[in-house]
């Protein structure tokens, strides 16, 4: 059976009868993989670029020196080690002293990315690969100006003393949340141990940091998970800075989007393409019949064919897809400003399933729908298949197209979106051809000859008509819907850190110094600062229940358990803050709380609960009246917990505020800091810059990803309409026979087509609005801004893009000479 | 376009076909298909019994719509009747089902057809061999070039049915319903897309080829000469049999 299965399809390929069904399998999986290599080398290097802000590609923290020698067999495995030693402790020089963050660091810290120092406080900064030498540290413009120290100067660590060799300007680990991270000083490990600060029972967070080739990394990870102790934990980016996280998943979800709708156009092309192969198998099967062969045999004997061809098509489409990808690298990868890491191999697997699972699943219906043409076809040629409905067949054909939707989309519910969403368009083309197409045909008599052949075809075409106009529908839906989607993507990124967004923060500002300081940023181009009072306060009690270290088992909540919090005074909801739950103050509210709702979570704190807090001694409760949702990532003055203005009026307080200050005026912030000697600035441009620069490669990628995505639904809509070609050629050739002149068949062309990609568009439009609008919610959390453009683009646009397509597919067939056409076959 | 008839070679691949031939009778017995149209049942054909010997010609004629291609349809079990039996040397085609009456046709029934059926992809070789192949005879490509040498066509075997003129293709049908060496050979109208002349040389091959194979032949036809070739013939009037 499999000889001779090879050896008709051979014959096929040379007849050229598959060569279009291959082209646009071929195709459909050339997109596919083109997307998935480059999308997964844009992941990779993506996440590599995120890792710089890790330090590392894999963290192991823990709070004490760890009792496995995993650096060890990091090494054995060919990774890249190094370790870090943190903990806070009293930097003193002769005058101050301050609290602060000491890190002592290996050699080759860090492995991902790199620290950056500046020669002054607030002078121009440059990336470095050295650490401190010996005897020296870096300490962050925050510590040197608490400390009064200047680049040269001293500084006391336990029992060492350390030269201040660099201001360090930028350090990937410390993240966004810079508010909870002391002045840092940083060392050699070392340097550290001669410090004798790191004694049994200090309070220290290790991290040993690790970093190489994927697969090498996600091995050791997979070995060491199950040889951790308590307290001992793995951290990959994911773990460690939540807004990069925020950012990566929207990334890698936009790009399965991608892939799932390609896996759609594949769906769609592949299915008219199969069509045509079985209806021109129509006579080969009867044929066959007649000479005698079994249904069984000529259905094992196509479906061995078609499977080969699968095969055949999943290979030269992932070839295609992997040269396509490597062009496409190639030609944008300055653009990109990526390293893209080479390609993993998961795509050419998903390539080749493809390719066959593709042919299989639609070929399975129209094949037993071939089982059912009468063999009586060899003698009347008019008779087709015996109706009847190959649901079965039908439900494992798309069973098979969502299981590769859902293995593209990586999550069930953007899995399930798509798929509603594309049984939707297709059933919204159905209803729409019905309740448009044939009444508007009934109407054909009263039009010119070419208009009215062109609807006339469309109506006698019935369920062709149909299914192509599903096609379209899908193809123009997926186009417009990588657009919608893609905008609201790129301006969530615009916006997350805006252009003039805070990019420092002044804290230490004394009541008396409100005014006075408001006045002098004024008078220095920084106008109307908003002060926030900020009082240091311990939660004590939570509904009258005395808060316990020993009742928070989980890392984060025995952290902000133990802390001291910032308090605030609020008038009105600050930006950036949303009301999750309760109410914001009623007039002449004193007292109660608003608390921020993850906090809330983590303590168990609901709405309503009395809070006892302990401020310097002065005790202070109320009621939570309200919880807020707060955007972190907005790099604003945010506070956990705040009341209304006055409650805390008898307290000691300090003052913080944040503005935006272009990087070449940094000198101002020196003068601010000789006229206010106490106020301590937190530079935190470098990091801004660094996010920026992250959600502007990513944003570029997406582009990209979206652009060959575009170019591919164009071409799957050309494969679409080429199919029929064969068909188109004899129908022109006999309306010319039957004397139709060249302007009439033009007309009727256009006007078909033109109708065609109008229905196409109103569909594909009216779908990718609303799937735009439930994918920004439920999968991209994203704010999602309508835009009616989509309906211009969409009708307008599809209507020209069929239009220009069907132009190509036909273009020549005006010139065959009829007779030629009439005996096409 | 169209050449000279070629004469038979008496030691052509025919000869070397090992299966034992034997001659077929068949008997049509009060056979009768009628379809429903809305509320109404068309008679296509009714009550048509009739037998034809081992080795017999019968030619099969009436006037379009009188129920000739779907007599010819009952015969090679293509089409299943609405009462009525076909019975082939005694046994009756349909008390088997619809694989059992194709095994039947595979081992003893060669057709050709007014629209030649040929398919548009394959040369002219890979369609005689076709029938071959699926009985999955061994040496399919040289005894198909033997039939088509037999037919005039050792030339042209790597052609498409495109490129040959109808009675090349016509011949290249011929080639392949002997090919399998049948007991009954069925054509329905062989000349029917043909012009005179070439219909007269597709006649003249089929009955050539038939004499040095020795078959039991049916053919529909409008064709009076075809007609008179054959040793009988059957005339049908709206579905019935009016002439023997």
């Amino acid at each position: 059976m499999l000889p001779l299965s090879l050896r008709f399809l051979a014959r096929e390929w040379r007849a050229g009868e598959i060569r279009v069904l291959l082209l646009a399998v071929a195709l459909a999986v050339a997109s596919l993989t083109a997307v998935a290599f480059f999308g997964d080398r844009v992941k990779q290097a993506l996440g590599r670029e995120a890792n710089t802000l890790l330090a590392a590609d894999l963290a192991i923290a823990s709070d004490h020196p760890l009792a496995y020698d995993f650096a060890e067999e990091a090494r054995q495995r060919g990774l890249q080690v190094s370790s870090s030693a943190a903990f806070l402790s009293m930097a003193q020089t002769g005058k101050k002293n301050l609290l602060a963050g000491i890190k002592g660091v290996d050699a080759g810290y860090p492995l991902r990315g790199s620290l950056r120092v500046a020669p002054a406080p607030f002078a121009e900064d440059a990336p470095t690969r050295a650490l401190p030498g010996p005897g020296q540290v870096w300490l962050d413009s925050r510590a040197a100006s608490e400390l009064g120290v200047r680049v040269g100067g001293e500084v006391e660590l336990g029992a060492a003393r350390f030269m201040v060799a660099a201001i360090l300007t930028f350090e990937g680990e410390r993240g966004g949340n810079f508010m909870a991270l002391a002045p840092r000083v940083l060392l050699t490990a070392a340097d550290l141990n001669k410090t004798g600060l790191v004694q049994e029972g200090s309070r220290v967070s290790y991290r040993l940091l690790i970093a190489g080739a994927d697969q090498d990394v996600a091995d050791f990870r997979d070995w060491c998970e199950p040889l951790l102790a308590r307290g001992e934990k793995l951290e990959d980016v994911r773990d460690a800075r939540p807004e990069l996280r925020q950012i990566l998943d929207k990334a890698r979800r936009y790009l399965g989007l991608a892939a799932v709708l390609t896996v759609v156009l594949a769906a769609a092309a592949t299915h008219m393409a199969l069509r045509r192969y079985v209806q021109r198998h129509f006579d080969q099967y009867a044929l066959m019949r007649c000479f005698g062969a079994s249904q069984r045999r000529l259905l094992s004997l196509y479906f061995l064919q078609l499977a080969g061809l699968g095969l055949a098509a999943g290979l030269l489409g992932t070839a295609l897809g992997w040269v396509t990808q490597l062009a496409l690298a190639n030609l944008l990868g300055g653009v990109l400003r990526l390293g893209l890491p080479a390609a993993s191999w998961q795509p050419f697997g998903l390539g080749i399933l493809a390719g066959v699972a593709l042919i299989l699943a639609f070929a399975l219906p129209p094949l037993l729908r071939l089982a059912r043409v009468p063999t009586l076809r060899v003698l009347r040629r008019d008779l087709g298949p015996v109706a009847g409905g190959a649901w079965l067949a039908h439900l494992v054909g798309l069973a098979l197209v969502a299981g590769l939707i859902w293995w593209q989309a990586g999550e069930t519910r953007l899995a399930l979106i798509v798929s509603g969403g594309v049984l939707g368009v297709m059933a919204l083309a159905a209803a729409l051809i019905q309740a448009v197409l044939w009444p508007l045909a009934r109407l054909a008599r009263h039009l010119p000859p070419g208009p009215r052949l062109g609807l006339l075809g469309l109506r006698q075409r019935g369920w062709e008509t149909t299914l192509q106009a599903m096609a379209l529908s899908l193809g123009l839906l997926a186009l417009l819907l990588l657009t919608l989607v893609r905008g609201d993507l790129l301006d969530a990124w615009r916006n997350q850190v805006p252009e003039g967004a805070p990019n420092r923060f002044v804290i230490n500002i004394q009541p008396r110094q409100v005014a006075p300081v408001q006045a002098w940023l004024a008078s220095h181009e920084v106008p109307n600062v908003m002060l926030y009072p900020m009082i240091r306060a311990r939660l004590t009690a939570i509904e009258g229940r005395a808060v316990r270290l020993e009742d928070y088992p989980e890392g984060r909540a025995r952290n902000l358990a133990e802390r001291e919090f910032n308090l605030s005074e609020l008038s009105t909801l600050p930006p950036s803050n949303e009301l999750e739950a309760g109410h914001w103050w009623w007039p002449g509210q004193t007292s109660g709380f608003t608390v921020e709702s993850g906090i809330a979570k983590t303590l168990n704190i609901h709405l309503g609960d009395k809070l006892d807090f302990d401020v310097g001694g002065l005790p202070l409760s109320g009621h939570v009246s309200s919880l807020r949702k707060v955007e972190w990532d907005s790099f604003r003055v945010n506070f956990f917990v705040a009341t209304p203005p006055g409650a805390m009026s008898a307290m000691p307080k300090s003052y913080i505020t944040s503005f935006h200050l272009p990087p070449q005026r940094g000198a101002v912030l020196a003068d601010l800091v000789a006229a206010f000697p106490n106020l301590t600035v937190i530079d935190v441009a470098q990091m801004l810059n660094e996010l920026r620069g992250l959600t502007d490669r990513v944003s570029q990628a997406v582009q990209l990803v979206f652009l060959f995505s575009l170019g591919v639904g164009v071409l799957v809509m050309l494969a679409a309409l080429y199919s029929r070609r064969a068909e188109r050629a004899r129908e022109i050739g006999l309306w010319r026979t039957l004397g139709a002149s060249k302007r009439t068949l033009r007309a009727a062309l256009a006007s078909e087509f033109a109708l065609l990609g109008l229905l196409a568009g109103l569909v594909a439009a009216g779908a990718a609005s609303v799937l735009a609008w439930v994918l920004a919610n439920k999968v991209f959390d994203l704010p999602h801004t309508p835009d009616p453009w989509i309906w211009l683009f969409g009708l307008g646009g599809g209507m020209l893009l069929v239009l220009l397509a069907g132009w190509f597919a036909t273009r020549d067939l005006l010139d065959e000479p009829p007779l030629m056409a009439l005996r096409m076959e | 376009m169209v050449g000279e008839a070629p004469a038979l070679a008496s030691n052509g691949p025919l000869s070397n076909n090992k299966r034992q031939k034997t001659f077929m009778r068949i008997d049509i017995e009060n056979l009768g298909k009628s379809v429903q149209v809305g509320e109404d049942a068309l008679h296509i054909l009714a009550d048509v019994s009739f037998s034809v010997n081992p080795g017999e010609s019968v030619a099969i004629v009436g006037s379009s719509g009188s129920g000739k291609s779907t007599l010819l349809g009952l015969i090679a079990g293509l089409d299943v009747p609405s009462f009525g039996r076909v019975l082939l040397d005694g046994e009756n085609l349909f008390d088997l089902d619809e694989d059992g009456r194709a095994a039947l046709r595979g081992r003893g029934m060669g057709f050709v057809f007014q629209s030649f059926q040929l398919l548009p992809g394959l040369t002219a070789l890979e369609n005689v061999m076709l029938p071959l192949e699926l009985a999955g005879q061994a040496n399919a490509a040289e005894v198909a070039r033997g039939h088509l040498e037999q037919v005039g066509l050792g030339e042209r075997v790597r052609h498409r049915p495109a490129q040959l003129s109808g009675g090349e293709q016509q011949r290249v049908a011929l080639a392949r319903a002997f090919a399998v060496a049948p007991r009954i050979l069925l054509a329905d109208e062989p000349t029917g897309n043909l012009d005179v002349h070439t219909g007269a040389q597709i006649i003249e091959l089929l009955f050539e080829l038939n004499r040095a194979q020795g078959a039991t032949l049916v053919v529909v036809t409008h064709d009076p000469a075809l007609a008179a070739l054959c040793q009988r013939q059957l005339r049908l009037e709206a579905g019935r049999v009016v002439a023997n």
